[in-house]
């Protein structure tokens, strides 16, 4: 091997592996000495969930092709989408007009954010580079006018603006397949198909930290709840969920169970768990302070995969989405389904919960975003 | 999903019933019917009729089965409508995506035989004279292969042919679906994640030594029991429902709902 360091001869990638199989036998076992009670047990004396306020009401159509991402404004009302067509557009979900609609270089728009604010909105695109036949991604920040209550009208000539004040802030080596501001407009963390995961200065373009650990594509990533939040979660096409520490650049937790890829990662918002959907075909719920998987959201019934998860505002409800164009509304707690949402045409790529969680948006690969 | 499907398909062992079925006089070997699946599938998942409908549906997108009437369509309707088992070499997780050149001998080949039965469709004969351009220097080949193909099926008992032939075209029919029709099989739209790639990359010497480090770590890591965790996660929850819109009405009302905005009003900033 030629990378090999020197001061350590002894250490081989076959010694080192089979020292890290050891460890995780010995930690799989410390983890089983205080798994004393199962969810479903303990969330035995709460009710049933009877009332469920969800239905189709709206459908945002515009999109050429197929949606990839949506993100929600903080002013619980707007929407972000990007599509495959190359063209990410703002909707006023309420009324489902598209306010703008932004044409990107590409047509692989992987991802797109809100900024806490507002008034920013981020994106990740792919330029396929063909001489060096190698792909590289940039985010790129679109600032545009928020949505005051006196401004109802806009001029036209607002969508040549938006595009003359893009800015590109940083270049993974591979797709981005992800992205949120962390806390600030100041600041993006990104994921990306090169394995790593990244936090950028949005003012200068520069890299801040860098998260190494993943072994393939991060999927998605998400912010722990809270002011201060400094920790995030990534899931990866190697299966593994990982915790990290933004100041430090280090992965502080690291979870296994999914036996493919985790396509969808999200923090509980009491801040203490997280929930994953995954190729497997299944939902699980990993507990931070426990250190390790708490429940698995799954049916004989259930054969695809889960693109997309999210929780209701209280943590009750997990809704995931599938690539059988439903959407399955689980139980947290007593880790049963509450029910069955159809409606798309096809694959449910992106789904998310209104900051104030009065609603519940979809996107699909049928072109359309549905909201209920 | 295969698991189910073989299960589906082992008729001895209470699978889905497939035999010959009569239509207006002609038999059809080798079909079962559509309420017979979703009867079978209620019963074996133990879920609604609505449920089983989507799943079959869902198969039946990826080419598991197909409908055997309509060869353009692959929708499944809960009634008598006809559907046949894709045989096993066709799955979609069997093999590789196809390539054109198999494409073209497959269409090559219904040129050559009975133009009523084979005859190609319009989007058909499109893609064949495109394919002809473009693989001009393979194409002695590609007819070869096709002339070769029909010889060799005119040894097939009839009833055999039919059930093969069929089966080549619903494989087709998923893997080049004819234009504007949704195909299942599309890959993820990112270069590198493909269905049948191979993703994880191969790990440095590096990497395992961070695994090791942050194994080491996480066993000195003090944790909770589980119980004590599910119980602060539990009373969280049970806080906060009554605050979550989408299990507690919301008071006045929600704006998604009755499109009366006093909520979001009396909810902003001051």
């Amino acid at each position: 091997m030629e990378n090999e360091n020197k001061d350590c001869p002894v250490e081989t990638i076959e010694s080192l592996t089979k020292e890290a199989e050891s460890l995780k036998k010995k930690l799989e076992d410390e983890r089983q000495k205080l798994n004393d009670v199962t969810l479903a047990t303990a969330a035995d004396r709460l009710d049933i969930i009877n009332y469920m306020n969800i239905k189709p009401r709206r459908t945002l159509k515009g999109h050429q092709a197929k949606v990839l991402c949506s993100d929600w404004s903080p002013d619980k009302r707007h929407i972000v989408s990007s599509s495959q067509d190359g063209k990410m557009i703002i909707w006023d979900a309420f009324t489902t007009n598209k306010e703008h609609a932004v044409t990107m270089p590409t047509t692989w728009v992987m991802a797109c954010a809100y900024a806490p604010s507002g008034n920013l909105v981020a994106c990740g695109y792919i330029i396929r580079d063909i001489t060096f036949k190698t792909f590289c991604v940039q985010g790129i920040i679109f600032p545009f006018r928020g949505l005051d209550n006196k401004v109802t009208v806009y001029p036209l000539s607002l969508e040549e603006d938006v595009s003359l004040k893009k800015k590109t802030v940083g270049t993974h080596t591979s797709y981005m397949s992800c992205c949120i501001f962390p806390n600030s407009d100041q600041q993006i963390l990104t994921g990306s198909g090169d394995s790593t995961c990244a936090l950028w200065d949005v003012e200068s373009g520069q890299l801040l930290q860098s998260f190494h650990g993943h072994s393939a594509d991060v999927m998605s990533i998400d912010l722990a709840p809270s002011e201060t939040g400094n920790t995030f979660v990534s899931g990866s096409c190697d299966k593994m969920v990982l915790i990290w520490d933004m100041r430090s650049g280090q992965c502080v937790q690291s979870f296994e169970g999914h036996e493919s890829d985790v396509n969808s990662v999200k923090f509980h918002p009491s801040g203490d768990a997280v929930a994953t959907g995954s190729d497997d075909a299944t939902c699980r719920l990993f507990d931070l302070r426990a250190d390790k998987e708490v429940a698995m959201y799954s049916k004989e019934s259930i054969i695809f995969g889960v693109n997309s998860v999210d929780f209701s505002v209280s943590g009750r409800l997990l809704f995931a989405g599938y690539n059988d164009y439903t959407v399955n509304v689980w139980d947290t707690l007593k880790c049963v389904r509450v029910c069955l949402l159809y409606g798309h045409e096809n694959r449910v790529s992106c789904l998310q919960v209104s900051p104030d969680g009065t609603a519940l948006s979809t996107g699909s690969w049928d072109y359309t975003l549905r909201l209920g | 999903m295969e698991g189910l499907v073989r299960e589906m398909q082992d008729t001895e062992h209470g699978g889905v019933p497939v035999r010959s079925q009569k239509l207006f006089l002609t038999s059809i070997p080798a079909a079962f019917m559509g309420y017979d699946l979703i009867e079978w599938l209620m019963e074996r998942l133990g879920i609604e009729e609505s449920e089983a409908l989507n799943i079959a549906n869902q198969l039946c997108q990826y080419g598991y089965f197909f409908p055997i009437s309509d060869s353009k369509n692959l929708v499944v309707k809960d009634d008598s409508s006809l559907y046949r088992f894709q045989s096993p070499y066709y799955w979609p997780w069997q093999n590789r995506p196809p390539d054109n050149v198999e494409y073209a001998i497959y269409l090559a080949k219904r040129t050559l035989r009975n133009k009523q039965r084979h005859g190609l469709e319009e989007y058909e004969l499109e893609t064949l004279s495109n394919l002809k351009k473009n693989l001009a220097n393979k194409w002695d080949f590609i007819m070869m292969q096709a002339e070769e193909q029909v010889k060799l099926s005119k040894v097939l008992k009839k009833a055999d042919k039919l059930i093969s032939d069929s089966q080549e075209r619903a494989y087709w029919r998923v893997h080049r679906p004819p234009p504007g029709m949704v195909s299942s099989l599309e890959p993820c739209p990112v270069p590198n994640r493909s269905w049948n790639g191979c993703r994880i990359r191969k790990r440095t010497i590096e990497d395992v030594r961070r695994e090791v480090e942050l194994l080491k770590k996480s066993l000195s890591k003090t944790r909770m029991k589980v119980s004590q965790a599910l119980d602060s996660l539990t009373h969280h929850v049970e806080v906060y429902t009554e605050y979550d819109p989408l299990i507690t009405p919301t008071q006045p009302s929600n704006p998604w709902v009755t499109e009366d905005l006093t909520y979001w009003q009396l909810n902003s900033p001051l």
